[in-house]
């Protein structure tokens, strides 16, 4: 028989079965409209989360943290602690699909800030928590100027203040949270008002660097005393506390850090230029180069394997529906076989080998699987636009609200097109072994 | 042209309870072009017969062959083709297809075997005497003229034999004794072998050869002196 003349029975075949082939149909929508709109809203809330919420474009690489027994082996070999240097800020700007690196380097010895006094009424003192980034990495982004002050050779150090800069978070915290619950405190502190940017750039504020309430730095010295002012807000600024450019640091930790500190960073920030090539640049970093990923990757990935694991359990569900719809499928065809008895025969009467009628009936459950394949993904797109409209009309809009929460690939046809036509071909696959091993002369006589 | 031979054949039915000797060493020789009638009471064996010579029935002992040819020798593929192409069958039910017109059903053995000699279907209703009725359904034609939709769909691969199981079983006698002139009519214009399976003896007398069935076994075999003429 021949493919055509094989299509042609199969089309005269199921013409008749209209009622059959919608009612093994339902279960196949359902089941591939499930699937299709999972894993797409799973696809798209992922690249959401991933790449708004967490940007993982932006990758933070620190060293290695050490088991005790490496960490001591290391210093009885006089290894000192791995670290990261220029070299190695270097051979990460070398990676394919790295479009930017730079370093972040802390203040490693005890220091304290005194200010506030036009805002708070008086002033505080708190430990200083500061880092440095080099200053073209933000200065465009600043009103103000974010440079070193070039204080010539051998000079007394500089007086010009040290411009820093601030995570806008922190003004978040202060607005939402700290106000509030410093509002039943004593005296002025009581009474504080709302703070925006635009107040708070400029203001200055007193540091003492090698001495705070905590100690003193290791290395002596006498404790140098700077003013602090303030340029700017930024995202890239450390969470809490102040960024200073990268050269203020490097001199202080040379001054009262340990010995040698000036040379090794504690972080660099790497920026990927897309997301295809992320898993690449990590494998890179972590793999090859054995360093290690910063908090905010690890909580991006775990964010990601947390709708992952939503996305499977809900795709478990649609191939459950299509598993139910599979033997339904199974009924059907059975029902149908034991009714067609008498054309069976006949068809085997007028020439039809078992396995060609194996393959008819198996030619009408694709036409079934194909038919509610595709119509359960047109209800899968319907669902998903009316997801959209209500996500977009009904839903208060938030931080990193999309515009779809549905992302549709490729893929993901192709794999539910594939579920349905599987599907459909368990289910009529016992229902078409038995039809093919049916005694002719009994069909025929139907006894 | 294809004769028929049956040597010793025995065929026994085990329906689990008791076993049913059902052909019990038949031998019969058909040849090319004769039309036979099987007569018999009810149980005597004649569709057991005539589905082991038509390979629907390919559980017997003893030897069959068409054409020369041993049909235990044949492959699945084979033994179809053979249904295909040499042989054409008619039943008592017409085992029609209502959801195709009359037309789509005279066409149904085209679909398998191998390649096609054109589309006989406008022919062979004309031959049957159904030439108008192409489009309709089946279900809307009389008994007698879906008798004759079958043999025109029997007809289709231009077999050498048609096997007919009680082929005037559900026609009132008229209706009956047209059809059995169509046999006669093919039998002699072309030369088709015609098995004619029936309990029916005016039925029977129709046929130049008449072959009695008894409890599986052939208790006589006649040639009437005076074969049909129209
Ligand atoms: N499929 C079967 N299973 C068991 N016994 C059968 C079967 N088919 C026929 N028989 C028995 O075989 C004998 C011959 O049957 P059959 O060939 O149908 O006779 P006829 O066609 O002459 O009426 C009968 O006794 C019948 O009961
Ligand atoms: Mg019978």
């Amino acid at each position: 028989m021949r493919i055509r003349k094989g299509l042609q029975w199969v089309g005269q075949s199921i013409r008749r079965s209209g009622r059959d082939v919608v009612l093994s149909s339902v279960g196949i929508v359902v089941g591939i409209s499930t699937l299709l709109l999972f894993t797409a809203l799973g696809a798209g809330v992922k690249g959401v989360v991933l790449e708004d919420v967490f940007s993982v474009r932006q990758l933070e690489v620190v060293p290695r943290s050490m088991g005790v027994a490496e960490s001591m082996a290391n210093r009885l070999l006089g290894g000192g602690e791995p670290g990261l240097d220029d070299d190695t800020l270097e051979r990460i700007r070398q990676i394919d699909g790295v479009t930017a690196a730079y370093p972040r380097m802390k203040l490693t010895f005890p220091s304290s800030v005194r200010g506030g006094r036009d805002i708070l009424g008086q002033d505080l003192v708190l430990e200083l928590v500061a880092d440095g980034i080099p200053a073209d990495v933000v200065s465009k982004d600043l009103q103000q100027t974010f440079t070193v002050e070039d204080c010539g050779e051998g000079a007394d150090p500089c007086r010009q203040p040290i411009p820093v800069i601030a995570n806008p978070r922190i003004l978040e915290i202060y607005n939402s949270s700290l106000k509030t619950s410093m509002s039943g405190a004593r005296g002025a502190l009581s009474k504080l008002p709302d703070l925006s940017e635009s107040m708070l750039v400029g203001m200055e504020a007193r540091a003492v660097f090698g001495r705070s309430f905590l100690g003193r730095s290791a290395r002596g010295g006498d404790p140098e005393e700077r003013r602090l002012r303030l340029v700017g807000f930024s995202a890239e600024a450390i969470d809490l506390g102040a960024t200073m450019p990268i050269e203020y640091v490097k001199r202080l930790n040379a001054q009262f850090g340990e010995q040698g500190g000036q040379d090794t960073y504690h972080s660099i920030v790497v920026r990927v230029g897309s997301n295809k090539a992320i898993s690449d640049v990590v494998s890179t970093l972590t793999d090859d180069m054995d360093l290690e990923l910063g908090g905010d990757y690890q909580q991006a990935r775990r964010a990601g394997r947390l709708i992952d694991v939503v996305t499977l359990i809900f795709n478990l569900i649609g191939i459950v529906i299509l598993g139910i719809a599979a033997v339904n499928i199974m009924h059907t065809f059975y029902r149908m076989v034991l009714e067609r008895r008498g054309e069976i025969g006949l068809m085997r009467a007028i020439g039809a080998t078992p396995a060609e009628i194996r393959w008819l009936i198996l030619g009408e459950s694709t036409v079934i699987g194909l038919i509610g394949g595709v119509a359960g993904l047109a209800v899968g797109y319907g669902l998903m636009g009316l997801g959209d409209w209500i996500f977009a009309t009904r839903v208060a809009d938030f931080p990193f609200k999309p515009d779809t929460l549905f992302l549709v690939e490729g893929w993901m046809v192709a794999v539910a097109l594939t579920a349905a036509l599987v599907s459909c071909w368990l289910g009529a696959l016992l229902p078409a072994l038995r039809a093919s091993r049916l005694d002719p002369a009994e069909a025929l006589t139907r006894r | 042209m294809s004769g028929i031979e049956t040597t010793d054949l025995h065929k026994r039915y085990d329906d689990g309870t008791r076993q049913i000797h059902a052909l019990r060493g038949i031998d019969l020789v058909v040849d090319p072009a004769e039309f036979i009638a099987v007569v018999g009471t009810s149980g005597s064996g004649k569709t057991t017969l005539l589905n082991i010579v038509g390979g629907l029935d390919r559980d017997y002992s003893g030897r069959v062959e068409v054409g020369g040819r041993d049909l235990e020798q044949l492959g699945e593929s084979e033994i179809a083709d053979l249904r295909n192409r040499t042989f054409g069958f008619v039943f008592q039910q017409f085992h029609l297809l209502e959801h195709l017109t009359v037309e789509e059903n005279v066409r149904l053995p085209g679909f398998f075997g191998g390649d096609d000699a054109g589309d006989r279907a406008e022919q062979l209703l004309e031959q049957v005497g159904l030439e108008d009725t192409g489009a309709a359904s089946p279900a809307r034609l009389s008994g007698g003229q879906q008798q004759r939709v079958a043999i025109a769909r029997a007809l289709y691969r231009n077999p050498s034999v048609l096997l007919c199981d009680e082929p005037t079983g559900n026609l009132d006698r008229r209706t009956g004794l047209e059809v059995l002139e169509l046999f006669g009519r093919l039998n002699r214009e072309h030369d088709v072998t015609i098995v004619l399976v029936t309990h029916e003896e005016h039925i029977a007398d129709m046929a130049e050869r008449i072959v009695r069935l008894e409890a599986g076994g052939v208790v006589s075999d006649k040639r009437s002196d005076e074969p049909i003429r129209d």
